[in-house]
């Protein structure tokens, strides 16, 4: 059987290394511990989580549905909005992640009441916010 | 004494040359009109009429009014979010975000989504034609948005 040599496997796991953030495609997949800031009112911490398959859930809100911008083909900017069947209430998030893997992220939320915030976000696994959905944005 | 006054008279003259780059910076769509061509990933392609009135009420042709305010708590003129307000009787929800860009905020681009998952890119110029008055309409079935 013929050995794979050292130069092989190093340029293996090189390759792999170099590949993994595209492959990503940050935030999808991806939970975010976020700091909120509002117009008026201090500032609040929430957990946005992002599901490869295009749902997002903010713990201080419920769902969304979030797509890529540029016809979802721009990896790094995405949009965020009620889903169907969301009546009255409902949020607006547009932002953008920042780093090779996503490690954090900033952007702008509006809400159907007018009243607009904005967030920044570090990439954290088990992120927890400090506020049950619905006490949040109005 | 000679130099700090050829310093500052330096600055005063940067600053100066700075003031166009900041103007256009400060552009703003409210109380204009935009006609852009709006790209649907439905494989839509079609006209659309953006008025952005005083009122925080961005009127979207063959969709009705939805509200808007800028980016950055509301201060970051050039740039905008939108979305249905609350009351609607409705569950389907149109957003967008967007800039506008150029002198006076002449032109404009901008992304939007749906509650479908349809996504939209926006690009658009100031066009005096697209006026509050245009006809608009929520009606099913008849909206290139839905």
């Amino acid at each position: 059987m013929r050995r794979i040599g050292t130069p092989w496997v190093l340029g293996l796991a090189l390759a792999c290394g170099l590949a993994a953030p595209a492959l990503a495609n940050p935030p999808a997949g991806k939970r975010y511990a976020v700091t909120v800031f509002g117009k008026s009112g201090g500032p609040f911490t929430d957990c946005f989580a992002f599901t490869p398959w295009g749902q997002m859930t903010i713990q201080g809100f419920g769902q969304l549905i979030w797509r890529f911008d540029a016809l979802d083909s721009e990896l790094g900017a995405f949009q965020a909005a009620p889903t169907l069947g969301n009546l009255g209430f409902g949020l607006l998030v547009h932002g953008t992640v920042q780093g090779e893997g996503g490690e954090t992220m900033a952007g702008d939320i509006a809400t159907s009441d007018g009243a607009t915030f904005v967030f920044q976000g570090v990439l954290v696994s088990g992120c927890k916010g400090n506020r049950a959905p619905g006490q949040s944005y109005r | 004494m000679t130099t700090i006054r050829l310093v500052l008279l330096a600055c005063s003259l940067l600053g100066l040359a700075g003031l166009p780059a900041h103007a256009a910076d400060t552009a703003s769509p409210r109380g204009k009109g935009y006609l852009a061509h709006v790209y649907g990933s439905d494989g839509q392609d079609f006209l659309a009429c953006f008025f952005f009135a005083r009122n925080g009420q961005l009127l979207v042709e063959h969709y009705g009014p939805v509200l808007y305010r800028f980016d950055a708590l509301d201060d970051q003129t050039n740039a905008f979010q939108a979305l249905n307000a609350t009351g609607q009787v409705d569950d389907f929800w149109l957003t967008f975000h967007g800039n506008v860009g150029g002198d006076q905020g002449r032109t404009l681009t901008a992304n939007g989504l749906s509650s479908y998952g349809t996504t939209f890119i926006l690009q658009g110029r100031l066009d005096r034609t697209c006026k509050p008055q245009q006809p608009t309409s929520r009606s099913a079935g008849a909206s290139p948005w839905r």
